[in-house]
């Protein structure tokens, strides 16, 4: 299996890069660096055309270029152009082609730093890839021979995110990497007209804490029937005044990735993340890889 | 193993959380003089106005302007007492929990049935009142009107009050959502109605004639007390200001500051209101009118558009009021959930929209029983008292604990003190003498009923029993002592 990296040729690869070496380390499997040529249309005889897609690809190998003087020694690896109608579909078609473990993009050019930024590629693959997605935020750089020190998947209260939860678990028990479950919430303001206390949300929050506490007890308890498990497993639960303060508020390790799933329930089919996954998204300090509603089954079904 | 006598279980008190010792008191303080008043304007403002002229204008006459300064000073009295709770017992859920944490468990039980009665009512009157005004903007706008059938409850010709009912199911959706969008959409609704209620004064006084005032007091100073007792519940929301004691920056100054500064400004335009209302049509033909403040407009302009414009206002701001009451009602029932007091249904969060989702359901489903079938006139006499009860168990727990607690930390103290507690106990008293025997009997009968509650299921199920149960069984002293 290998973890395949989409290379954006003139863009900032660095942070796709870093995260794809990071999880080839740490599950043992091989890099493919792959720059799409995405004008490889059915061309015209006309040289103007040739000459057009013969630029590209120049462009794609000097991306690919700087991609190998970033690739460390210890890891196998391999850089590839691939023509395809379109970035999304090349990606997608590599994948399939290298029997892809993990896709991992970088995030949109005018993204903040350090938080992932989603890009027209990136968000397509969200709707459509049958694999996980694993986004790097903004400047990520990780210490050279880096290896993931845990694995973080986020549980929103529903039966599917539980389901993807024993997914998590088995791959980071594969790759010997500890495992812990984080819940998130914002303290909403409270409507102060209502004469019951400005601090009244902050109990409804403990509420939902000790609620989310419960599931990931039962959550830990289906972990101990698995047939592989975790070593360390660990329960976070962070709550602030707003999504970026919930998210700081539970302590990261580097390098670290979070597990996020789509929303099972959405009623439209091209919304793949639900609001509260897409806010963690937007906040989190950590890379994200996303498990797509097409994934989902097989993520899920290693753990049954 | 001594089991804790009933009277002991009855007057047990919850323990207070000391500053550091609570959650709570991570609390920052970041409300200033300013933000206090707006938080109490704009609570305030728009609960009754738009619709409880009718009401309360055929039994004060324009003495009723009387009517909304003495609720107003009477409510401010017992918000003056709500603030010293508030300062002293740091713990959320209105005057139930200040009850709890100062008289104990019987009388906490007896304030949240007032409580309750005061926001589920609201939530009712109110809805009752909106589809008023929605029938009033359907007509202006598309010359059509909802059957008389269904917009009115049996009591008024109706069977039932549908556009209450669907208003009440809109706000239990959006509630559900998730506390965040129903904050900001309640903002914008606060803003709009302060908007309308202006407007309606600046183009009400052009309609100005002096005559309409000439029998001023037609039914006396009882016609004026009674009118008040109908007025009260337009100021309940004078006690959120009350309740943000602890996350006040200066709450010695900043508080009767805001409490003031809010009941000026509140009182003001109701007076406002009020006048240009009275000024511009005979008391007597406020009887029965229904969207009141939209029919004189257009009776003054001879044209429907700023009668529309006042119905859409109502139609919009009586929404906010709706929505804050439901919210209200569901936050007391966790709290009491939480205690115990409740059934554990009223205090489970849904973790996807971190909402207690079951409870708003069915406060949605009985208040919007209660909307759909009861007229508007006695929905408004029963939150009064349900209010008026609440402030009266306020003010007299202030003098409680004063006794009791006399070295207590409080971040503000009642001014005169005692002569404010006894004089809001007195006002409430005599407000609540005024309102018609059969509010009174239906309270007593549903305070009855919560209590009865209270002895089938709270008594054995409080978590703070239980706790005092397992003290004394592992030899802890003092299991029921009660002292904060």
């Amino acid at each position: 299996m290998s973890i395949v990296v989409g290379i954006a040729p003139s863009q900032d690869n660095r942070p796709a890069v870093e995260l794809g070496i990071v999880l080839a380390r740490s599950y043992g499997h091989r890099l493919v660096a792959v720059a799409i040529d995405s004008a490889a249309w059915p061309m015209s005889p006309a040289l103007f055309e040739s000459e057009y897609q013969k630029k590209l690809r120049n462009v794609a190998e000097a991306a690919l270029d700087e991609v190998r003087a970033l690739l460390p020694d210890d890891i196998e690896s391999e850089c590839l152009v691939h023509s395809a109608r379109s970035s999304r579909r090349g990606l997608l078609e590599m994948c399939q082609k290298e029997n892809a473990f993990r896709l991992v993009v970088g995030p949109a050019a005018d993204g903040k730093p350090g938080r992932i930024a989603l890009g027209s590629v990136s968000t397509g693959l969200l709707h459509s890839a049958s694999l996980p997605v694993a986004l790097a935020p903004v400047g990520y750089r990780v210490v050279p021979e880096a290896r993931l020190r845990r694995l973080t998947a986020a549980y929103s209260g529903s039966s599917t995110s539980a389901d993807l939860i024993l997914g998590a678990a088995v791959v980071s028990a594969e790759s010997g990497v500890p495992f812990r479950i984080a819940s998130f919430a914002p303290r909403s303001r409270v409507i102060s007209a209502a004469g019951v206390g400005l601090d009244v949300e902050s109990s409804v929050i403990d509420e939902w804490a000790n609620v989310i506490r419960r599931d990931t007890d039962e959550i830990l308890c289906s972990i101990d029937r698995l047939q592989i498990k975790p070593g360390e497993t660990d329960v976070a639960i962070g709550t602030g005044s707003d999504w970026e303060s919930a998210l700081s508020a539970v302590e990261w390790e580097d390098p670290e990735i979070m597990m996020l799933g789509s929303s099972g329930l959405g009623a439209l089919k091209r919304v793949s993340l639900g609001s509260h996954a897409m806010r963690i998204l937007q906040h989190s300090p950590v890379p994200i890889v996303v498990v797509p509603r097409r994934a989902k089954s097989d993520y899920t079904s290693v753990a049954v | 193993m001594t089991m804790a006598t009933l009277r002991q279980q009855l007057f047990r008190v919850k323990p207070v959380p000391q500053q550091g010792e609570s959650p709570e008191s991570d609390l920052k303080r970041t409300i200033g003089l300013f933000s206090l008043t707006m938080i109490g304007v704009g609570s305030t403002i728009g609960t009754g106005i738009f619709f409880i002229l009718s009401e309360s204008v055929p039994v004060a006459g324009p003495a009723v302007i009387w009517s909304f300064v003495i609720a107003g000073l009477v409510a401010g009295l017992a918000v003056i007492c709500y603030a010293e709770l508030a300062g002293s017992v740091p713990v959320s859920g209105s005057s139930y929990s200040y009850a709890y944490a100062t008289l104990g468990e019987l009388p906490a039980m007896g304030v949240a049935a007032c409580l309750l009665l005061e926001y589920g009512v609201a939530g009712a009157a109110v809805a009752v009142g909106w589809s008023q005004y929605v029938n009033q903007l359907l007509f202006n706008l598309f010359g059509f009107e909802i059957p008389h059938a269904l917009a009115y409850a049996p009591e008024e010709g109706g069977i039932v009050n549908l556009p209450a009912i669907l208003l009440l199911v809109m706000c239990c959706f959006l509630l559900v959502r998730g506390t965040g969008e129903s904050v900001v959409i309640n903002t914008v609704m606060v803003c709009t109605k302060i908007g309308v209620l202006l407007f309606f004064v600046l183009v009400g006084v052009t309609g100005w004639n002096v005559d309409n005032f000439a029998d001023f007091a037609p039914f006396g100073f009882s016609g004026v007390v009674a009118g008040s007792g109908l007025i009260f519940f337009s100021y309940v929301g004078m006690d959120a200001v009350a309740t943000a004691g602890d996350e006040t920056k200066n709450p010695k100054k900043t508080m009767p500051r805001a409490l003031i500064a809010a009941l000026i400004i509140v009182t003001t335009v109701y007076v406002l209101v009020a006048v240009a209302a009275l000024s511009a049509q005979p008391w007597q033909e406020f009887e029965g009118q229904t969207a009141g403040l939209s029919a004189i407009l257009e009776n003054i302009v001879g044209a429907q558009w700023p009668g529309t414009v006042v119905a859409a206002g109502a139609v919009i701001s009586i929404f906010s009021v709706t929505l804050v009451s439901i919210y209200g009602q569901t936050r007391i029932l966790f709290t009491m959930s939480r205690d115990g007091m409740m059934p554990k249904l009223f205090g489970e969060v849904n973790p996807r929209t971190l909402t207690p989702v079951k409870g708003t359901i069915v406060v949605t489903v009985v208040i919007a029983i209660l909307a759909g079938f009861i007229p508007l006139n006695f929905l408004a006499e029963m939150t009064s008292i349900g209010t008026l009860v609440a402030f009266v168990v306020v003010s007299m727990a202030v003098i409680i604990l004063r006794v009791r607690e006399p070295n207590l930390e409080r971040g503000f103290k009642v001014p005169f003190y005692p002569v404010l507690p006894v004089l809001a106990i007195i006002g409430c008293l005599w407000i609540i003498s005024n309102l018609q025997v059969i509010t009174i009997v239906v309270f007593l009968i549903w305070t009855a009923v919560i209590l009865g509650l209270y002895f089938i299921f709270g008594r054995k199920s409080s978590v703070l029993g239980k706790q005092r149960a397992e003290q004394e069984r592992i030899g802890g002293s003092d299991p029921a002592g009660g002292k904060l």
